[in-house]
């Protein structure tokens, strides 16, 4: 029972966590955001295993995590309001070629990290040539280039 | 902070049209409102932590001594469950060769004693209290101060209290222990 708990527990912080600090949290891939990632499943992995190293106590956490999360995406399908209060909603910010400053202040993305997206994919060079961007609800930005980009149809920034 | 006027619906707030976006900027004020507002909870929780509200802090240690005198202790207020944690005792040494100093039933029954400094000569137990009896230096005269630490681990999570005294001394001293998870 115990096991139960703590993982329940630990999944609930998490999420609260993750949702506090915003969209951007844990999706760039930089260096420091990896070991960031590191020291965070490590410090989860000692308070959910404790002193039990055993099998039975692992399979059990597992077997939590997974039940937790499967849970909360059969009510995520039913529920459209549990859906954005788990994981939000998407944002616009570009809008032709125009950053919206108050929304990429608030979810701490700057033009740079639009314009990081729109070169790798689609290949953009210039702001004016992103039709449109989206802070995705996992913190990626898409970028939808103009039509006289030349290129076609969105395509998913990192 | 949102704004005054943030929580309605403003000119441009929905999706442009040919985007397909499934965007809400109504939910997204309350959520960088709710945001805004962790923020501040979490930075709370940090500052009570290096004060000592979650344990190991300035608010955490305490003191406590017996009418007579003869038992002063000092303990972590708020502890940790399964995590050790030291009491340290300072007892008025008694007449004889040996002092006994005890620790109440409902108090051992939710932690265990890891570790004693000095190590006692024998341990007694009755349905009560359980007792530690230490030897005297041949120095010691009565009334001298013996010092003596206790590591421990509180077994279970919520509130812990219980009785410390010496035998043979009246009353004990109370002490009220937090075991956060």
């Amino acid at each position: 029972m115990d096991a139960v708990v703590r993982v329940v527990a630990m999944y609930a912080f998490l999420l609260l966590v993750f949702r506090i600090s915003g969209k951007r949290t844990m999706s760039e891939a930089t260096t420091f955001d990896l070991l960031l990632l590191l020291v965070i499943s490590e410090t989860t992995q000692q308070a959910l295993v404790g002193d039990d190293r055993s099998m039975t106590h692992a399979f059990l956490l597992i077997l939590t995590f997974v039940a937790v999360d499967v849970g909360l995406s059969l009510l995520k399908q039913r529920s459209r309001t549990l859906d954005r209060l788990l994981d939000s909603t998407p944002l616009l910010i570009v809008e032709r070629g125009r950053p919206l400053k108050e929304r990429m202040d608030r979810e701490r993305v700057d033009v740079e990290d639009v314009m990081e997206s729109a070169r790798r994919s689609p290949g953009l060079a210039r702001i004016e040539q992103v039709a449109y961007a989206v802070l995705e609800r996992s913190g990626k930005i898409t970028v939808v280039p103009t039509e006289r980009a030349g290129l076609e149809g969105p395509e998913q920034g990192r | 902070m949102a704004s005054s006027g943030e929580s309605g619906q403003r000119p441009g707030d929905g999706p442009p049209p040919g985007v397909q976006v499934d965007q809400d900027m109504q939910f997204q004020r309350r959520e960088w409102a709710v945001q805004r507002i962790g923020w501040v909870a979490g930075v709370l929780v940090l500052a009570a932590s290096l004060a000592g509200a979650l344990g190991h802090g300035p608010l955490s240690h305490a003191e406590a001594e017996g009418l007579d005198g003869a038992l002063h202790v000092k303990y972590e207020r708020i502890v940790r469950s399964n995590r050790p944690v030291d009491l340290t005792f300072s007892l008025a040494a008694g007449t004889g060769n040996e002092t006994v100093l005890w620790l109440s039933r409902e108090m051992m029954e939710r932690m265990s004693v890891e570790a004693v400094r000095p190590e006692p000569v024998r341990w007694w137990a009755t349905p009560a209290r359980t007792g530690l009896v230490f030897a005297h230096a041949p120095d010691t005269a009565p009334g001298d101060r013996l010092a003596v630490a206790l590591r421990v681990e509180v077994q279970t999570v919520g509130g812990l209290g219980g009785e410390v005294g010496v035998e043979g001394r009246d009353g004990g001293v109370r002490v009220w222990m937090l075991a956060l998870p």
